[in-house]
């Protein structure tokens, strides 16, 4: 019996099969079975979904009440006395499994979901043995090719309707729905539309049998036959946890991993379809030297010390403006922490940069799961679905949920925008509509106090939503409705970033945004993987790993200890100085930008089509999924993504080319790395935020980075407000 | 005295000896004059593997890949692709593009026949498999669907 403190904290102790247990109320006789490790059988339940008590697998006997319960669905009571393993119960289990087999095709040897399969799993262990059912099989559509990445099989389907659920509670994207009654009932898309919501490679996984099924992944291998290594999407800046599932060295299909604070256990399309990185047509197989004006195969060695040897001329002849380095905001952590420590301990100078705008100590979301736990986000000058697919997902789940609404600011309609509002503006006025929302805020006399108010008041007076509205094309009612909610809002959280991420106006005009609204600063949404990861590796000519300032003596006689030789104290130039002259000598990880010239040019990619005809070394590294690697995504989490597949041709890691390079320029023994491993070993030493963390802590789940943002203040922002 | 007794019991020894090898001189041998006459073996021997195929012509097996999973010294290897509707190789959505049976590996247990859902793989009772390389022994899926005929008679049982 319960007493009266367990009820006042909210928890509830239930008897099942004779074992007491305490959950939370309002938790269901399932979730409590679950927790003492008693199993239930299910098709229709899933966590992650509202449960429906469709499927009938989970019936339990409950004292007291009349036939059997759903366990799913029945939500536990004081002193509830519940018994999952009764003749009666193993007897309609049976019956169940008989029903749903009456019909179901048996062509387990040819569906993709043999061996992975819940009623294959369950009629093995809860299943008649036997069918009764002679008569001839209700036949339906197989193979019907729904979208771009689904085909389904309608006679295997046991009518679960998760696929259904996911797109009306995840996805936001109902295309999916059931048609006809009883045993002619059949899941199907809507007119013959196709089914092609950015998130539909989820339902593969969540259906428990093998009617919805990739035809990405189709008949390539059978699921006990592949090799599962834990790694991670570089498709956008989430960083989804993703498992590489592979056979006989090939890249079959990509599945989600589950992780509260990234990717939940859901992928979009676009990373889990995405099998670049194992085609092998598409990718660079042997080193590359310019001989006699053409490209031509050349051995390591070769290609090495041509490099070395352009890299090494071009800082003899200029000093620091000699070679000019540019780092990837797509390759790893240790590529890109090399790539600096060549430019800073092997040939002296900080003329490097990195092919991204991110603005320094950029600050970021805590948990990608943050949007759900807001009650209102105001998203700024990108399409969130475009820049990180996987926050859209979340973001539309809290918007379905009706726990959040959104505040969109840009010139693309989002699907948002139907939980809140979208003010629509013209390219680049974005600045000013949200100068018009500080103005407003503060002229409603709701703004939050701060340092220097008064100052903001007085910058802020020509913002007037009137004179906005004229500039961006945005409603003036809507400005202003949209300040009232800003203000009034409890737990608001501001996002900017993808093309927009370098825009150092929008960022100012966030910042104080946030100021009068109270809530954190605005947090960047980087368009690339790794772009937070290399610009804390230091992989920018204005500070050190870490973004640790030149002017600090102590920190570069020690990374002159390190690394070998002495850092040079001034800033680089950035890249935005290379353009429009020819360097001596630069070195690009990753794609060349066009416009970037060079007399040597000297290029570390994987693919062919990243380095223009007139590159003088091609160096081919391996991508992601053929070297250890770490990444640090858009919360900060740096995870390490496993080598899964062989090298393909003769490519290496991006960092062995890098150490090699750094072997032939700086102090050789400096420069002895023998594995990515040792690489980080390296960061964790040299790297502020990342101390303290190595391969063994990251793990499967990796770990938070600690390095905290600029403090906000008020940011004087002005831009033009002509019509 | 007891030297004599003995010396006659060894000599009824031997005779009686020599009598059984005298008799088996006149009875049918057993040696079978291999390869010049057929070996006979009984119908369940498990010789080199047969793939089957239905009445109409199309292969059973679907490359479902049991017999790759179940193989205790992984000779089997089996790669599937979809059919085409209007030309099927086999009955269902998939057929075995490639099936290669390693007989340099095979240990002729048999779990692959066991395994199969189909019906489709099958022991047969050639087992004269010797070859000159170790890559011909790399039996290929048309060889495997089109068995040499043994030269050997079933036992009838």
């Amino acid at each position: 019996m319960t007493n009266e403190n367990t009820f006042l904290d909210n928890m509830i102790s239930v008897i099942i099969d004779g074992r007491e247990v305490t959950v939370p109320a309002r938790s269901t006789v399932l979730d409590a079975a679950r927790k003492l490790g008693i199993p239930i059988p299910t098709f229709c339940y899933y966590a992650k979904l509202i449960s429906v008590g469709a499927c009938r697998m989970c019936l339990v006997e409950v004292e007291k009440m009349r036939g059997l319960q759903t366990a799913c669905t029945t939500e536990v009571r004081p002193g509830m006395v519940v018994r999952t393993d009764t003749p009666e119960i193993r007897k309609a289990r049976a019956a169940n499994l008989e029903f749903l087999l009456t019909n179901h095709p048996l062509d387990c040897p040819v569906c993709d979901k043999g061996g992975e399969c819940e009623l294959q799993d369950q009629t093995f262990i809860y299943g008649p043995g036997k069918s009764r059912f002679i008569e001839e099989k209700r036949r339906k559509a197989k193979a019907r090719v729904l979208g771009p990445y689904i085909i389904m099989d309608q006679e295997r389907c046991v009518l679960c309707r998760r696929c259904i659920r996911f797109l009306e509670e995840w996805a936001d994207d109902v295309q999916l729905g059931l048609f006809e009654r009883g045993r002619l009932t059949y899941v199907d898309t809507f007119n013959g539309e196709p089914f092609d919501t950015p998130f539909s490679g989820n339902t593969v996984h969540l259906c428990p049998v093998g009617a919805l099924t990739s035809r990405v992944f189709r008949f390539s291998a059978r699921s006990w036959e592949l090799k599962h290594t834990p790694s991670v999407c570089l498709d956008c800046a989430v960083g989804c946890n993703i498992s590489l599932h592979t056979k006989y060295n090939r890249l079959k299909r990509i599945v989600s991993r589950e992780h509260p604070d990234v990717n939940d256990e859901w992928l979009c399309d676009r990373g889990q379809f995405d099998h670049r990185p194992a085609d092998a047509s598409l990718r660079v197989l042997q080193p590359l030297v310019r001989e006699d004006g053409e490209l031509k195969p050349a051995s390591w060695e070769e290609a090495l010390e041509r490099a070395a040897k352009a890299l090494r001329e071009a800082a003899q002849a200029r000093g620091t403006a000699g070679a000019a380095l540019l780092g990837s905001p797509i390759f790893s952590n240790e590529a890109n922490y090399l790539l600096q420590r060549l430019a800073r301990g092997a040939l002296g100078t900080n003329n490097l940069d990195m092919a991204a705008e991110v603005p320094a100590r950029p600050r970021l979301l805590p948990t990608t799961r943050k949007l759900e736990q807001s009650d209102l986000v105001l998203i700024a000058g990108m399409d969130l679905l475009d820049v990180a697919p996987m926050l859209e997902l979340f973001a539309r789940h809290a918007g379905v949920m009706g726990c959040t609404r959104f505040i969109m600011v840009g010139t693309e309609r989002s699907r948002l925008a139907r939980y809140g509002r979208w003010l629509e503006c013209r390219p680049g006025t974005e600045t000013a509509v949200i100068n018009g929302l500080v103005h407003a805020i503060l002229r409603s006399g709701k703004a939050r106090p701060a340092p220097g108010m008064e100052r903001l008041q007085a910058w802020m007076e020509p913002y007037t939503p009137a004179a906005v509205a004229h500039a961006s094309g945005a409603p003036e009612a809507e400005l202003r409705a949209a300040a009232g909610e800003l203000a009034a809002a409890q737990r608001l959280t501001i996002l900017y970033g993808g093309a927009r991420a370098g825009d150092a106006t929008l960022r100012g005009a966030l910042d104080n945004l946030a100021l009068v609204c109270g809530a954190e600063g605005p947090a960047l949404v980087p368009a690339q993987a790794n772009a937070i990861g290399a610009l804390d590796m230091g992989v920018s000519p204005a500070f050190l790993p870490g973004y640790q300032p030149y002017s600090d003596q102590k920190v570069l006689d020690r990374y002159h200890q390190i690394w070998g030789r002495r850092v040079p104290a001034e800033p680089g130039p950035g890249r935005r100085a290379w353009f429009g002259q020819t360097l001596p000598a630069a070195i690009v990880l990753g794609a060349v930008p066009a416009g970037l010239r060079a007399d040597s040019l000297v290029v570390i990619t994987s693919w062919k089509e990243d380095f223009p005809a007139d590159a003088d070394v091609v160096l081919p590294a391996c991508t992601f999924a053929e070297c250890d690697g770490t990444y640090t995504n858009l919360t900060g989490r740096v995870q390490w993504a496993r080598a899964a597949l062989r090298p393909t041709g003769e490519s290496r890691p991006a960092w062995w080319i890098l150490a090699q390079l750094g072997l032939r320029l700086g102090e050789a023994d400096k420069w002895r790395f023998s594995s990515a491993e040792e690489v980080f070993a390296e960061i964790a030493r040299c790297v502020p935020g990342y101390e303290g963390l190595s391969y063994a802590v990251l793990g499967e789940a990796g770990a938070v980075r600690d390095i905290a943002p600029d403090k906000l203040a008020v940011q004087e922002v002005h831009v033009s407000l002509a019509g | 005295m007891s030297a004599l007794v003995n010396a006659v019991k060894g000599l009824i020894q031997h005779l009686r000896a020599m009598g059984i090898t005298l008799r088996y001189l006149f009875m049918k041998p057993v040696t079978v004059q291999y390869p010049e006459q057929p070996p006979e073996i009984y119908p369940r021997f498990r010789g080199r593997h047969e793939l089957q195929r239905y009445e109409n012509g199309l292969e059973k097996c679907v490359a479902c890949g049991l017999c790759a999973a179940v193989c205790p010294s992984g000779a089997i290897y089996v790669e599937a692709a979809e059919n085409d509707p209007e030309h099927p190789v086999s009955l269902g959505e998939r057929y075995a593009k490639r099936y290669e049976i390693n007989m340099t590996r095979c240990i002729f247990c048999g779990y692959c026949e066991e395994a199969c859902p189909k019906g489709a793989i099958v022991m047969g009772h050639e087992f004269a498999l010797a070859d000159f390389g170790r890559h011909e022994l790399v039996y290929s899926k048309e060889q495997l669907l089109e068995p040499a005929r043994p030269h050997v008679i079933v036992k009838q049982v």
